[in-house]
């Protein structure tokens, strides 16, 4: 293997599953460098493009466990649609005495756990299972009332390393009417909780408290509402933050709707299908409207990819209770992969069918209680600094447009 | 000349000269030849009484190899294109598909060979199939088997299964 290239063995290793991945890092030095690699990951993903196999994680709020499950495309095709686990990813959180498991994101295979009230956040890694405490942040001056938190997890494409942003809403001592947002940024190299107080805007913070944000491009996206301008309610808007630049931007959203009350806003989720940014609809309840912003040529566009009769989607019994849809997966063939509250789906769009997912393994639970994200497996390590080695595309802070941000 | 009024009968074909790193030459087809992004390159600054390639990285036993594969290409593309300009149902390509399968099937020296090989020659799709080979063959397999087929010093410090 020595007598080959290094680009060609990145090629080589790259198109491999990634449990053969994990096994690789044993065989020599070289091959293990190589999966270790963050930039890795970019090669990895490109080739996943080609395949057709992706990997999920799946938690079931009940029992607090979390597993690594693979969806394969000869899955799909099979009359049962089962989703392989693998029992060797099981991951318990009972030893923590977490009864609230929440996923604040996922990229770079790397995922961010923490539980609903934003304590004892980690990162982990499930395919290398290591994984790290975060430390405790501090919320700012004393006696300040803490409103909402909202989260984001991302790749920072410029520094090279995953990111955990904290924004939060708080309420001064003298119960004023101002209300601050701000903002605490977690990267793993520094260990340290560092404090922005750049310009936040004032509607990321109208965002439905549980949504979660979705990373693509080096961008977090979060699905919010303009600042309130009418009685009527308040246009529905997407959020942007670009993390390499710290730069917020603002997308237009497909559908022109005024939302009238915050928890309205759970209707709207966003996700990533296809390397696009997508937004699923559910709020009309009687069909789910699949959405995703085309890039082309710099020209971006929404077109409607699916207008899904929610029936289709979920039991006769839940038909009447609300549905929140998350995309996981499109195929190219027309077949998309759904999570809701109710269970994960496989809709296919030419046969207009939705047939609900079995866990494989687990055929004594109730769907109902999974929660599904997309992981695309890595080997990138967390206790080492996820930027490049080479140091080639690290800038001093000092260089960078990042001087404003002071440790906390 | 009577041939000249028949469009059907091709010319008589140009060759070029390819020197293996032990000295042979294979004298090919220059069309065949031109499948090497390298060789084609290179074609326009050649004078024409001088096409002639020295490899120095290739070995004879590969370079028949590597020709053969060329030859089928170039000769599958032709008849494939045949068959859509008639618009006759053809299964061409599976057919080379399958020929390629049967083609990379080799020990694992000579398929390190043939990826070096279209690696220095740059032929993309070679290169592809070699890789994705070496990928296969990797795929399932233990650290230990993995070391013992492809001939792997273990330098490794860790031992992801030790857990295990």
């Amino acid at each position: 293997m020595d007598r080959i290239s290094r680009d060609n063995a990145v090629d080589i290793l790259s198109r491999l599953p990634i449990r053969d991945l994990l096994r690789c890092r044993g065989v020599c030095k070289s091959w293990c460098t190589i999966a270790s690699d963050p930039t890795f990951s970019t090669t990895l993903k490109l080739k996943f493009r080609k395949t057709s196999t992706t990997d999920l994680i799946i938690w079931d709020k009940f029992d607090n466990t979390m597993f690594f499950a693979e969806d394969s495309k000869s899955d799909y095709d099979r009359r049962n649609r089962v989703i392989r686990v693998s029992n060797k990813f099981y991951f318990s959180c009972k030893e923590d005495l977490w009864d609230d498991l929440n996923v604040l994101g996922s990229c770079n295979g790397i995922l961010c756990l923490s539980n609903f009230s934003f304590k004892r956040i980690r990162l982990y890694n499930p395919i290398s299972e290591e994984y790290l405490l975060l430390p405790n942040f501090v919320t700012p001056g004393r006696g300040n009332k803490v409103l909402k938190i909202l989260s984001g997890f991302g790749f920072d494409d410029v520094f090279h390393k995953v990111v955990l942003l904290l924004f939060y809403e708080i309420q001064g001592r003298c119960k004023s009417k101002i209300v601050m947002n701000e903002m605490q940024v977690y990267t793993p190299d520094s260990n340290v909780w560092q404090r922005s107080i750049g310009s936040v805007p004032n509607m990321l913070i109208n965002a439905y408290e549980l949504a979660s944000s979705v990373f693509i491009d080096g961008s977090l996206h979060w699905i919010t509402t303009a600042d309130k301008s009418s009685e009527s309610g308040s246009r529905l808007l997407i959020v942007s933050l670009h993390l390499g630049r710290e730069d917020f931007g603002v997308t237009e959203t497909p559908i022109s709707v005024l939302v009238e009350l915050e928890f309205t806003l759970k209707h709207y989720v966003l996700g990533v299908l296809q390397e696009c940014l997508s937004l699923v609809n559910s709020s009309t309840g009687r069909f789910v409207d699949v959405w995703i912003l085309k890039n082309d040529e710099g020209k971006q566009d929404w077109s409607k990819l699916f207008s899904i009769w929610t029936a289709e989607l979920v039991l006769p019994a839940h038909l009447n209770e609300p549905v929140i849809v998350r995309p996981i997966k499109l195929q190219n063939n027309g077949v998309v992969l759904l999570v809701h509250n109710h269970g994960l789906v496989v809709y296919n769009a030419e046969a207009n069918k939705g047939q609900f997912l079995i866990v494989d393994g687990r055929k004594d639970k109730k769907m109902y209680s999974y929660k599904a994200i997309p992981l695309l497996g890595s080997l990138i390590s967390i206790k080492s600094p996820c930027r490049m080695d080479s140091g080639e595309k690290y800038l001093p802070a000092e260089n960078g447009h990042r001087g404003k941000r002071t440790c906390y | 000349m009577k041939d000249s009024f028949n469009p059907s009968i091709e010319p008589p074909k140009k060759t070029v000269t390819l020197v293996s790193s032990d000295g042979y030459d294979f004298e090919v087809e220059e069309e065949v030849a031109l499948e090497s992004q390298v060789i084609k390159d290179g074609f326009e600054d050649k004078a024409v009484d001088d096409r002639e390639y020295l490899l120095f990285n290739v070995h004879s036993d590969t370079l028949e190899l590597i020709i053969k594969y060329c030859e089928k290409h170039v000769s599958s593309r032709k008849s494939i294109s045949a068959a859509a300009a008639s618009s006759s149902s053809s299964n061409g390509e599976e057919a080379l598909k399958e020929w390629d399968e049967h083609f990379i099937s080799v020990d694992t020296n000579t398929l390190y060979d043939i990826l070096m090989a279209a690696d220095y020659l740059n032929i993309k799709s070679l290169l592809d199939l070699a890789i994705q080979k070496v990928a296969d063959t990797i795929h399932g397999r233990s650290p230990e088997q993995i070391r013992k087929k492809f001939n792997i010093e273990n330098d490794s410090i860790i031992d992801p299964w030790a857990s295990e």
